[in-house]
C-alpha cells in the first residue's frame, strides 16, 4: 500500500516535471525561432512558459525532498551521536511542516484571490490560478515526502544526502 | 479546539513576541545552518518568524513571493542553460570540445590538467553554471588526471576551480540573477564578464601547467600541430555553432539570454539526438536528462524566492542601512581602498559558507549601494561581485563545487581541501587585477 502510494507520487511528479520543463524548452525556444523567421511572437509564451517554471519550481522541490538533495552544511550533522542526529532529522521535518503549513495557507489565499478576480494568463482564457495553485500542491506533495523522510529518520535511516553530477549543478 | 487551547496558543504567540528579537532569531538560524538543518529551511524559517514575531509582515506575502518571485522571463534562462548543458554532455559534443582543448595546449607541461582547465573555458560559454561545468569536466577528464599520476586531491582541486569560470564567461546563471536582483542588465554584466572570464582560464592553465608539469612532462612547442587544431575544431562544430548563436545572438541583440537559452536548448537537442550529426543521445534518454535538471530547479529556485523574501523583511528592519551605515564609516575612517578589500573579504566569506545564489541575494543588495556611493560602476561591480562569489564557490569550509566533484569523483572531501588553497592563490589575484581595472569588465561595453 505504502509502495504503490510512493510510486504514484512519484510518477506525478515524474510527469508534471517533464510536461513543465518541455512546456518551457518549447514555447520559448520555438517561439524564439518563429520571431526570427516570421517576426511574430504569441503574447501568451512568456507568460505560459513562466507558469510552467512555476510549477517544475514546487514539484522539483519535492523531488529534492525525496532524494535528501536540498543543501546542507552536512559536516557535523555526519558526526553525531546517533540519538541526536536522530533528534537532529526529526526536528528538521517538523519545521518542514511549520513553513509549509504557513506557504500553504499562505499560497492557497493568493488562489482564492485569483478566482475572485476571474484572473486570467495573458494572452489566454485560462485562469490565472492555474498558475497559482502550483504552489500550495508543491508544497503538498513536499509534505508527504517529508512524512516518509521522518518515518525513515524515526527508523534510523538517515540516507546520506547525496551530492552527486546528477543532482547539483 | 477548545477556547483553552486557543488561549494557550495565543499565550505563547505573545511569549514568543516578547522573548524573540532579530538577533536570537538570526543566531538560531546560524546554529541550525551548521546543525545540518537545509539552507532552505533555514532562510524560510527566518523569513516567517521575522515577519510574524519582528516586523508584523503579512504572511500573504509568503504565498505571493511563490508565485510571483519566480515568474520573471530572465530567470526562466536558469533550467534553460543547464538543460544545454546536459544535452551537450550526452550528445558528445562536450567531449569534441575537449579534444579540440587538448589539441591547442596538449603541448605543454600538465597537459592533462591545462586541457581540463581550457575545456572548462568551452564548457562555459554554453553553460550557465559552475557546478555544471565541474561536474562534466570532472566526469570526462578527472579519471584521466588520476590515470597519469596526479594525487585525486589536486586532481578534484582542478576540475573544481576549474569549474568557477562556468559563471564569468557568459552566459551565466549567476549574472542572470545578479543582474534581476539588483536592477542591473543581465547582457552588460555578460559582455563585462568576458575577459576577466578570459583571464580566469589562462591563470587556471598557467596554475595546471605550475602544478602538474613536473608529473607529467610536456612534449614541447614542436608537437603543436595546427592541422589537428582545424581538424579537432572541425568536429567540434556543433559546440562552436552553439557557443556563437549564444555570444552573437546576444551580443548583437538578436536574443534576450532567455531566447539565446531556448534556441540553443533546442539546437543541442536536435544535434545531440541526429546520429548522421554525430550525436550520441539516445531518445529514451532525454526524460531522465529533464528529470534530473528539474530537480536542481527544484532546489535553487524556493532559495531564489525565499531570499527575495529575506531581502524583503531585512529591508523592513532597516538591516541594509545598517550595514551600509557602519560599511560607509569605515569607508571615512580608512579610505575607500580598504572598504572596497573588507567588502570583497565580506563577499568570500559569506561565499565560503553558502551558495553563491544566496551570496547574490542577500550580500548584493546590502553592497552595491556602498559600490555605488563610492563611485564604482554598476557593471563592474557586478563582475567584481560575481568573480568573488564563484571564488567563494571553491573555498572552504561550503565551497559547492568541492563536494560537487568529490561527489563525482568519489574523492574525500578533504584531501580537495588540501589542496584547493594552491588554486585559490591565482583565482584572487585575478580578482584583485579585475577589481583594481575597471577596464577589463567594461572596455568591451564601451565598443557596443
Amino acid at each position: 500500500m505504502g509502495r504503490s502510494i510512493d510510486a504514484l507520487f512519484s510518477w506525478i511528479e515524474k510527469a508534471i516535471m517533464l510536461v513543465a520543463y518541455l512546456t518551457i524548452i518549447l514555447v520559448v525556444g520555438l517561439e524564439t525561432i518563429r520571431r526570427i523567421i516570421t517576426g511574430e511572437q504569441a503574447s501568451w509564451g512568456p507568460e505560459v512558459a513562466m507558469g510552467a517554471f512555476v510549477w517544475l519550481a514546487w514539484f522539483g522541490m519535492a523531488a529534492g525532498v525525496k532524494s535528501r538533495a536540498h543543501l546542507s552544511f552536512t559536516t557535523f550533522r555526519n558526526r553525531m551521536p546517533y540519538r541526536l542526529r536522530q533528534g537532529m532529522e526529526v526536528f528538521d521535518c517538523l519545521l518542514w511542516f511549520v513553513i509549509g503549513a504557513v506557504v500553504m495557507v499562505a499560497s492557497w489565499d493568493v488562489v482564492l484571490l485569483n478566482e475572485r478576480f476571474n484572473q486570467q494568463i495573458f494572452g489566454t482564457d485560462v485562469p490565472l490560478a492555474a498558475i497559482s495553485i502550483a504552489v500550495p500542491l508543491g508544497w503538498a506533495f513536499t509534505m508527504v515526502r517529508v512524512f516518509q523522510q521522518m518515518l525513515a529518520a524515526l527508523k534510523g535511516d538517515f540516507g546520506a544526502p547525496e551530492i552527486t553530477a546528477e543532482n547539483i549543478r | 479546539m477548545s477556547g483553552d487551547d486557543l488561549t494557550t496558543i495565543e499565550l505563547l504567540v505573545d511569549w514568543l513576541r516578547e522573548v524573540l528579537n532579530v538577533w536570537n532569531i538570526t543566531g538560531i538560524a546560524v546554529v541550525l545552518f551548521f546543525l545540518g538543518t537545509p539552507v532552505l529551511l533555514v532562510l524560510a524559517a527566518w523569513v516567517i518568524a521575522s515577519s510574524y514575531f519582528i516586523v508584523n509582515f503579512p504572511l500573504t506575502n509568503v504565498g505571493i513571493s511563490s508565485s510571483d518571485g519566480i515568474k520573471s522571463f530572465i530567470f526562466l534562462a536558469v533550467p534553460l542553460f543547464v538543460i544545454t548543458g546536459d544535452f551537450l554532455t550526452e550528445g558528445g559534443i562536450s567531449r569534441k570540445l575537449i579534444q579540440f582543448s587538448r589539441s591547442i595546449v596538449g603541448f605543454m607541461a600538465g597537459a592533462t590538467a591545462a586541457t581540463t582547465m581550457f575545456s572548462c573555458g568551452l564548457f562555459a560559454a554554453v553553460s550557465g553554471s559552475n557546478a555544471a561545468t565541474a561536474a562534466t569536466m570532472g566526469r570526462l577528464l578527472g579519471p584521466e588526471m588520476i590515470q597519469r599520476g596526479i594525487s585525486p586531491g589536486l586532481a578534484g582541486a582542478i576540475v573544481a576551480s576549474g569549474g568557477t569560470v562556468g559563471v564569468i564567461i557568459p552566459p551565466s546563471v549567476i549574472f542572470l540573477i545578479y543582474g534581476v536582483t539588483m536592477d542591473v542588465p543581465s547582457v552588460d554584466l555578460f559582455i563585462g564578464g568576458m575577459i576577466p572570464g578570459v583571464l580566469m582560464v589562462i591563470a587556471l592553465v598557467g596554475s595546471a601547467v605550475v602544478l602538474t608539469g613536473k608529473i607529467e612532462p610536456g612534449t614541447g612547442i614542436s608537437s603543436f600541430s595546427a592541422r589537428k587544431v582545424v581538424k579537432t575544431g572541425l568536429k567540434a562544430w556543433a559546440g562552436f555553432i552553439a557557443i556563437g548563436v549564444i555570444f552573437f545572438g546576444i551580443y548583437w541583440g538578436y536574443f534576450s539570454p532567455t531566447e539565446a537559452a531556448g534556441v540553443v536548448a533546442l539546437y543541442c537537442f536536435f544535434v545531440g539526438t541526429i546520429p548522421i550529426l554525430g550525436g550520441e543521445l539516445k531518445v529514451r534518454q532525454i526524460p531522465d536528462i529533464l528529470l534530473n535538471s528539474a530537480r536542481l530547479a527544484g532546489l535553487l529556485v524556493p532559495l531564489v524566492v525565499f531570499s527575495i523574501q529575506f531581502q524583503q523583511v531585512s529591508s523592513v528592519m532597516g538591516l541594509p542601512e545598517a550595514i551600509q551605515d557602519f560599511l560607509g564609516e569605515l569607508g571615512q575612517a580608512y579610505g575607500p581602498t580598504v572598504l572596497i578589500g573588507v567588502m570583497m573579504l565580506l563577499i568570500l566569506a559569506v561565499g565560503a559558507i553558502t551558495e553563491s545564489i544566496a551570496v547574490v541575494l542577500i550580500l548584493g543588495p546590502i553592497l552595491a549601494p556602498v559600490a555605488d556611493s563610492l563611485g564604482i560602476n554598476p557593471i563592474h561591480w557586478g563582475v567584481v561581485f560575481v568573480v568573488g562569489t564563484t571564488i567563494g564557490f571553491v573555498t572552504p569550509p561550503y565551497g559547492l563545487n568541492l563536494f560537487v566533484v568529490s561527489g563525482v569523483l568519489h574523492i574525500p572531501y578533504d584531501q580537495i581541501v588540501r589542496q584547493i588553497f594552491k588554486l585559490l592563490i591565482p583565482l584572487m589575484l585575478v580578482w584583485v587585477i579585475v577589481t583594481a581595472v575597471p577596464w577589463m569588465s567594461l572596455v568591451l561595453l564601451a565598443s557596443q
